[in-house]
């Protein structure tokens, strides 16, 4: 069902990505900028090919990004907003694939953690279920079907 | 289209014909199977290969956004129909495939409590079902038996009897957290009722907790019934044939139901002839064919005397509140759906200004996307450059979200129709939804998001945000063929029966009389397979029209 989008990003349309990345993932003191990111264009191929409708959305938006003297918040709510929110939807797949971002904000992925390894503390969840098992029965008992 | 498995039935040896292979259709099949049954199920969609889902990959998120959403009008895969839901508050979700919705389920595996089969004798409303929880209680366990479902037993939402044969998975440190916040208010909770494996079984593996049980399971662990029932059912001697798409139910003269016209995936029309026709095609699926059924004989649909089918869909509506921490929660681990829930407030309490009641669930929130996609509805500078830095680094591996889903009592007026105009790519007319939440139900989600923020904030939430899913939440469809006791007001009797046409059975989702607080899945196994096993043991007095 997957199906693999085919996409080349134009001049224009580059150099609008980069605008973007560094409007909306400019980077903290905790979280890299994305487009210092080693991988970012790889970042983007990959993101791109994942959804042909939101692909749409990236490329018309970072074309009219590179079309604008400055790129500000504001410049985008003047833009058709549902086709913003795609590109932003893009952008942020992208920028949260990588292992270096992942890694500064504490994220590990989703990962196998067989639960038959980790079944938590089942000492500790008697102990907490106590009182609602004390409280007894909470269901409505009906009358027998006549 | 594709024939799956060793049997092969012609037209005139096959015992019954199943459209429909999901959850329903394979429990069916398979007990009727197992009783000597000749049965064969058709199945519009594919199998679906564990490896070809999204959920290990690090592209997950777009993917769920298109080819791999719910929605059939976002995913539009050749095996899906869209559905026409302009004039519908919900959007509805389905997955058409081996296996059926099943596949993208969350797995909360609860079962309906005892009042949600008496509404009208004990709230004065809707209609009571014509059958009891303890007329279910052991198709429920048997259901439990057959997948494999986890869970803590003694749940004091139920009566005494509800015992999951396996384990319960992990409540982790969100469940933990939440749980504090329930007893600090007194509110009952329970440890998560699962459809999926904590302990390997057969070929299916445990839970290894990816918490990406909404984009199919890596491990076989979620009982998605492609892995959990169709293996048996094919060893008991079922024939599948997938990318086969159903556009009637035949009739004989007599008004007896003959087969099925099909369609295969290069446009040819088939026909299959059985005595004995099972509809299992989703409480959207199901009317749009018995009304595609229409004939001089049943001018309004298939089994329609009643003028019930496609009336009172019901999908249950979700408030949902998004809850941040100070303390780490690793909230990347699942299982996604509810790894604890509470049924509190499932029963009517009149004083809060809404009849019936609503079932709570904790959901993680896994990752840095999903952290600022439940804050969409801020606007994009707040959630984006410096501030989107600050949100994500505050509360990732630090919140979950609580959820209330709402019992949707039943609306006549809440339909399912056929489109007079749009087609699906086989030139089938789609299905046409009228559903408007009603006021009751808008009461009762406002209700339960004031008592979702008291939860998160007994708990030691730091901030709390309202989710707003609407209107992309329409995963429970029910009710649109409904069962009961009386022709003139129900479409099938208690064991799926057709009042009009004594030889079609429905047995999914559609036969709901009411739509309780809680995931169907359970109860819609259970119904099938009391209605299955009632049928073979009653086979000798079956009218057919061979």
């Amino acid at each position: 069902m997957t199906v693999t989008v085919n996409v080349s990003l134009t001049g224009r349309a580059r150099l609008g990505a980069i605008r973007l990345a560094d409007l909306w993932f400019p980077g903290s003191a905790v979280s890299p900028a994305m487009t210092a990111l080693p991988e970012y264009a790889a970042l983007l191929d990959v993101a791109l090919a994942a959804n042909a409708e939101l692909t749409a959305a990236f490329l018309e938006i970072a074309e009219r990004a590179a079309d604008v003297a400055e790129l500000t918040a504001q410049t985008l709510e003047n833009w058709p907003a549902d086709v913003v929110e795609g590109a932003y939807t893009v952008a942020m797949c992208a920028y949260y694939m990588s292992k270096a971002v992942r890694t500064a904000i504490g994220y590990p992925g989703q990962q196998r953690v067989p639960a038959a390894r980790d079944i938590g503390n089942p000492a500790l969840i008697e102990e907490l279920l106590a009182p609602v098992l004390a409280r007894g029965a909470l269901y409505v008992a009906t009358p027998a079907l006549q | 289209m594709s024939r799956n498995g060793a049997a092969h039935y012609t037209d005139a040896d096959r015992d019954v014909l199943i459209i429909g292979a999901g959850p329903s259709g394979v429990t069916s099949a398979r007990v009727l199977a197992e009783s000597g049954f000749k049965v064969t199920v058709l199945e519009q969609g594919d199998w679906t290969n564990l490896a070809d889902y999204p959920s290990t990959r690090p592209d997950r998120e777009l993917l769920v956004a298109g080819p791999w959403n719910p929605n059939p009008n976002i995913r539009r895969a050749p095996s899906d129909y869209p559905v026409n839901d302009d004039e519908s508050d919900v959007h509805t979700f389905m997955y058409n495939g081996v296996g059926g919705s099943s596949i993208l389920f969350a797995a909360e595996w609860p079962r309906m409590i005892p009042s949600d089969f008496r509404v009208k004798t004990l709230d004065g409303i809707a209609d009571d079902w014509p059958l009891t929880y303890e007329d279910l209680q052991p198709y429920y366990e048997m259901i439990d038996e057959m997948i494999g479902v986890s869970g803590r037993g003694g749940n004091t939402a139920y009566p005494p009897g509800e015992a999951p044969p396996q384990p319960p998975l992990p409540i982790g440190r969100i469940g933990e957290v939440a749980a504090r916040g329930m007893n600090r208010l007194g509110y009952q909770w329970w440890p998560g009722t699962h459809a999926i494996l904590s302990r390997a079984m057969g070929n299916r593996g445990g839970c290894a907790r990816w918490a990406t049980c909404s984009s199919g399971c890596p491990e076989g662990a979620k009982a998605s019934f492609d892995v959990a029932m169709w293996p048996a059912a094919i060893a008991a001697g079922v024939e599948l044939i997938t990318g086969a798409r159903a556009r009637q139910v035949t009739v004989s003269d007599k008004g007896l139901a003959t087969g099925a016209t099909w369609i295969d995936r290069k446009g040819v029309e088939r026909h299959s002839a059985a005595p004995i026709v099972i509809v299992c095609a989703n409480g959207i699926g199901t009317p749009r064919l018995l009304q595609l059924s229409s004939s001089s004989r049943f001018p309004d649909g298939l089994g329609n005397s009643s003028g019930y089918v496609g009336r009172n869909l019901m999908m249950h509506p979700v408030a949902t509140v998004f809850g941040a921490y100070e303390d780490e929660l690793e909230s990347w681990l699942g299982p996604f759906g509810q790894p604890i829930w509470s049924m509190q407030f499932a029963e009517t309490n009149i004083d809060r200004g809404f009849r019936r009641g609503a079932k709570w669930t904790i959901a993680p929130v896994p990752g840095p996307v999903e952290i600022l996609q439940r804050l969409a509805s801020l606007p994009l500078a707040e959630r984006s450059g410096a501030a989107g830095h600050r949100l994500v680094e505050r509360f990732q591996g630090k919140c979950f979200e609580w959820s209330a889903s709402v019992e949707d009592l039943p609306v006549f007026d809440n339909t399912v129709t056929l489109d007079p105009e749009r087609t699906d790519s086989d030139g089938i007319p789609i299905p046409k939804l009228r559903y408007t939440m009603s006021e009751e139900s808008r009461r009762a989600l406002d209700w339960n998001i004031d008592r979702l923020v008291e939860v998160h904030e007994a708990s030691g939430a730091t901030f709390t945000h309202r989710v707003d899913y609407m209107p992309e939440m329409g995963w429970h469809l029910l009710g649109t063929a409904r069962c009961g006791d009386d022709p003139e007001t129900s479409v099938v009797d208690g064991y799926g029966r057709s009042h009009d046409v004594p030889n079609l059975y429905v047995f999914d989702g559609s036969v709901f009389v009411t739509s309780s607080s809680v995931n169907p899945t359970s109860t819609i196994t259970a119904f099938a397979l009391r209605a299955a096993e009632h049928l073979a043991e009653n086979a000798a007095n079956q009218r057919t029209p061979l």
